[in-house]
């Protein structure tokens, strides 16, 4: 697929977009839907303009082939982010600083970290100044749970 | 009258509860700013949450100082390792680490201190100088302009990203979207909420800029290598400050450097990252027989620094006046004083004049503490660069989840946080614009308030109307100027690089987006 089609669907899946929200602004009373109406019938025009530019071939690369690289390395923003939800999730349970050191440890490990000492001393620093720094000096409720 | 009242908040900076956060806020730029794949922004974004528990002055002073400090440490690196710590350093990386490689990376560093803590100075005596008459300008403004100027804020921001201006106009009128998202204070009516309650009170600030910002980055480095170490430092000695000699030899260049950076930093569609094209591009054609272009002439590299911190005062003047910001980090400062329950323009001048000249001051001192801080730790925050970037992505999201929770309590900013941080990696990935996204739900609320008053007081024939009002007829030219320039800004800094490649004959090297 080249980058012509990339954005091609992109700027599609835009315009669709911005076609359901001018639908339904144009329900909302009171002037409720001028400003979702003045967004999304610009974007609408933005978007046939980019596609009207790069189908001219007014916009340089456009023909530059595609390439999806399922490699790990481009795949760990998808690893982390899955981390973060679970992190988000387990931190009421499990406790605030036990989830942050579990974390910090396998997100670190899921990027490629295998300096073991340097991950101990960052983890265990954190964990101590985030205390320090929330709990002591500013007083912040953190979640608690089984653990700390 | 304005000086009068801006000397009478000078006393201010004797307060301790000003000078830690000063301090705290240049220290948290100087690391920062010099490990390459952080930025400004994200360091501010950060503060936010942590802000929340001090006075508004505070919050901002640390914000400025951050600010300030983060862009001149983005030449620790630049000049170090060849890596910009920030998009501002790009050019300061091409003479920098050339000198460091003929063993003047101590002259380099301390030419970058002199020409950044001077530049800075300046930069904030103009700020409090003419932000104050020029925000009498607001006073004059109705619903028309209101909407306009949110309007010329978008475009600008849009104009200043890199990647497309269409992407960036895009991306602006999608966080004006957002900015609707929630109950119609006229009406009472929900919009856009698919029945989610928490989304009755409207998407918040800081979640967004925190994604954007902070999340993204996060994101971005989790897919980089991690960083190697700095070679050749170990046995520097670090006398930062220069001589008079060498700050004579250099004050053409430093001048050219300054004024580039002043200018540019006030007008809202550049900022430092430009300035210092231009600045580096206008010294190699000013340049004599004998000067080492692209072989470590420390002449470009005076310039390139003197531009980049010039032009960080001066960006916050339409910050301040106008709720425009020069550049990304001015858009996440004008943020954070919507946060802290502040509005840019002349009412802010005249309710709050506390704030905004403590800030000021603020931010001219902290440019002279940048200096005095960087001489004493510059060696070891040389040796920060070295941490690696698999340690250094959990940790931002660490941040980033608790800023976000210790700030509402409330897990759903948290998954709120999480969705705008893979949209603004997206998003820097395809060359959008999350600034502008930010912007447009910093904006929405001005904006939205002025399209329907002028839709009430123009009798539903707003274009006639406001073709009547020379304030918005003027703005109108404006945006059109913003746009015109932004087409041709591409042009103009490519040219700039073109003649500063055919002299050194070395790529400029890019860096992340920090204006």
């Amino acid at each position: 697929m080249t980058r012509l089609w990339g954005d091609v669907i992109t700027a599609a899946v835009i315009m669709a977009l911005s076609v359901y929200v001018i639908v339904q602004a144009l329900d909302l009373p009171l002037g409720g839907g001028a400003m979702p109406l003045f967004a999304a019938g610009f974007i609408l025009v933005l978007a046939i303009a980019w596609i009207v530019r790069d189908v001219l071939g007014l916009n340089p690369g456009t023909g530059e082939r595609l390439s999806f690289d399922w490699s790990y390395d481009n795949l760990k923003p998808l690893v982390i982010v899955a981390l973060t939800v679970a992190y988000a999730l387990l931190m009421t349970v499990i406790g605030f600083f036990a989830t942050t050191a579990l974390f910090v440890v396998l997100g670190s490990l899921a990027l490629g970290t295998r300096n073991l000492r340097l991950l101990t001393i960052t983890t265990v620093a954190l964990v101590v100044l985030m205390y320090a720094f929330f709990v002591i000096a500013l007083g912040t409720n953190l979640p608690r749970g089984l653990l700390i | 009258m304005n000086i009068e009242v801006a000397l009478s908040y000078a006393g201010m900076l004797a307060s301790w509860d000003i000078i830690w956060v000063m301090l705290v806020g240049v220290a948290v730029g100087l690391v920062i700013g010099a490990i390459p794949g952080l930025s400004p922004p994200m360091a501010i974004a950060l503060m936010i949450p942590v802000s929340f528990h001090l006075a508004a002055e505070q919050a901002l002073v640390m914000m400025v100082s951050c600010y300030a400090a983060g862009i001149y440490a983005g030449s620790f690196s630049a000049i170090l390792l060849r890596a910009p710590g920030t998009s501002a350093s790009a050019a300061t990386a091409i003479e920098g680490f050339e000198l460091t490689r003929r063993g003047k990376a101590v002259q380099a560093i301390r030419i970058s201190t002199f020409a950044s803590v001077v530049g800075g100075i300046i930069s904030g005596l103009v700020l409090l100088l003419l932000a104050p008459p020029l925000a009498k300008v607001s006073l004059l403004f109705g619903p028309a302009e209101y909407f306009l100027i949110a309007i010329l804020g978008l475009t600008a921001i849009a104009a200043v990203s890199f990647g497309s201006l269409l992407k960036g106009l895009i991306s602006g009128l999608f966080g004006l979207f957002l900015s609707g998202v929630g109950i119609d204070l006229y009406s009472g009516y929900p919009r856009f909420t698919f029945g989610v309650t928490e989304l009755m009170s409207g998407i918040g600030i800081m979640p967004a800029i925190i994604g954007l910002f902070a999340f993204a980055q996060a994101l971005e480095l989790a897919v980089g290598s991690p960083l190697t170490t700095i070679s050749g430092t170990k046995s520097l000695s670090w006398r930062v400050w220069p001589d008079w000699k060498e700050v004579w030899y250099l004050r053409w260049s430093l001048i050219r450097g300054w004024a580039t950076g002043l200018g540019l930093g006030i007008i809202p569609a550049a900022g430092a990252s430009v300035a210092q094209w231009i600045a580096y591009a206008w010294e190699i054609r000013n340049g004599k027989a004998g000067d080492q272009f692209g072989r470590g002439e420390i002449k470009g590299l005076a310039a390139c620094e003197g531009s980049n911190n010039g032009a960080t005062g001066t960006s916050l003047i339409p910050m301040f006046v106008l709720g425009i910001p020069g550049g990304i980090s001015a858009a996440v400062i004008l943020g954070a004083l919507i946060v802290h329950g502040l509005q840019p323009g002349m009412r802010l001048f005249q309710t709050r004049p506390d704030v905004v000249y403590t800030v000021m001051w603020g931010f001219l001192l902290a440019n002279l503490v940048m200096g005095f801080a960087a001489a004493i730790v510059a060696r070891t925050i040389a040796y920060l660069t070295i941490l690696p970037s698999g340690v250094l992505s959990p940790l931002i999201i660490v941040f980033c989840v608790i800023g976000t929770y210790a700030n509402s309590n409330n897990l759903f900013d948290v998954w709120l946080m999480v969705g705008f941080g893979v949209l603004g990696f997206y998003m820097q990935r395809h060359n959008f614009s999350p600034a502008g996204v930010l912007l447009g739900l910093v904006l929405g609320p001005t904006a939205e308030n002025g399209l329907r008053d002028l839709l009430v007081v123009s009798h539903g024939n707003p274009v006639l109307f406001t073709l009547q009002r020379p304030i918005a007829l003027a703005i109108l030219a404006t945006i059109a100027l913003v746009l015109f320039y932004s087409t041709r800004q591409r042009k103009w800094e490519e040219d700039s690089m073109r003649d500063v490649d055919s002299v050194t004959g070395q790529p400029p090297t890019g860096g992340e987006h920090a204006r």
